[in-house]
């Protein structure tokens, strides 16, 4: 009946991690059924559908920055948004984490974050002559 | 040291007309993540503008059936059974069937427009033909119904111009 989709195995490769096989099967079954089952139905549209929430949120964040991304589809998200960022996110302390806070609340949650990473800081480090040649 | 670089300002430096590049540095989550800091700003955005609240009419767009609302209610959804789930996920399959479908039809329906009036008019005017051919109060009967007839023969002339 559910559709396996790809980074599937990135959700339950955490919940395997966290629990160990004993918990993690009715725990991924739960999961699959009652929280990401939109990702699990034979066409992506309901999986899709979570991303096209993405423009009305990031109008309440930033109005300026939704305008200029008005010419960009939400797609930029779905790899995040399809495996509760564990696609993303490799550091184990950090998805736990976001595994907690996320299963934490309601699903539409999940997208709320992501329009907060869109508008957040990220860090680069210098580039060294070095490393250049 | 380190180049701190606000991620809205690297979005707005690249034109928008650029959808590829904006989309290459959004699908890319920032290293650090520094989480805590996410998570609460994320959750101040969602108090103050909670799903329902969204512009554009966006939660309305939103099957009832979909674990966006299917799952706003915690105590609710620690209830939920399995059986529940497969129900949801029967019901969403199906849902999505018939809205494929109407998509169809909508489509056939414009590819067809001129078809589809003719018909639709033809019929509305014969229904009103045979109620007018039943009324008994109208004496001249016959009178309206090769009016009507008339009627009927100009509009389809024009439709097919």
């Amino acid at each position: 009946m559910l559709c396996y989709f790809q980074g599937y195995h990135d959700i339950a490769q955490v919940f395997l991690l966290v629990l160990g096989s004993d918990l993690a099967a009715p725990a991924i079954a739960r999961l699959s059924l009652l929280r990401i089952r939109d990702f699990m139905l034979p066409t992506l549209s309901p999986a899709v559908a979570h991303l096209y929430l993405l423009p009305s949120i990031l109008e309440c964040a930033d109005p300026a920055l939704r305008l200029h991304l008005a010419q960009t589809s939400p797609y930029f998200a779905l790899a995040a948004t399809l495996t509760l960022y564990a696609h993303d996110v490799e550091e184990y302390g950090e998805i736990a984490r976001l595994f907690d806070f996320l299963l934490a609340h309601e699903t539409v949650v999940s997208i709320y974050l992501f329009a907060i990473v869109s508008i957040t800081e990220s860090c680069l480090e210098p580039i060294s002559v070095g490393k250049v040649h | 040291m380190q180049i701190i670089v606000e991620r809205k300002e690297e979005l707005l430096d690249v034109e928008s007309d650029e959808p590829d590049m904006l989309h290459f540095i959004l699908s890319k989550l920032p290293k650090p993540l520094h989480l805590e800091g996410l998570i609460v700003k994320t959750m101040n955005l969602y108090n103050q503008y909670p799903p329902p609240k969204l512009p554009f009419r966006a939660w309305r767009q939103i099957s009832s059936y979909s674990v966006l609302k299917t799952t706003r209610d915690r105590e609710q959804l620690s209830k939920q059974t399995l059986r529940d789930g497969e129900r949801g996920f029967r019901r969403q399959a199906l849902q999505m069937k018939m809205m494929q479908t109407q998509k169809r039809i909508n489509l056939l329906l414009r590819k067809h427009r001129r078809q589809v009036a003719i018909v639709g008019v033809a019929v509305v005017i014969g229904v009103l033909s045979w109620w007018l051919g039943r009324s008994e109060r109208i004496s001249a009967r016959s009178g309206y119904q090769s009016m009507l007839s008339e009627t009927v023969r100009r509009i389809v002339n024009i439709l097919r111009k």
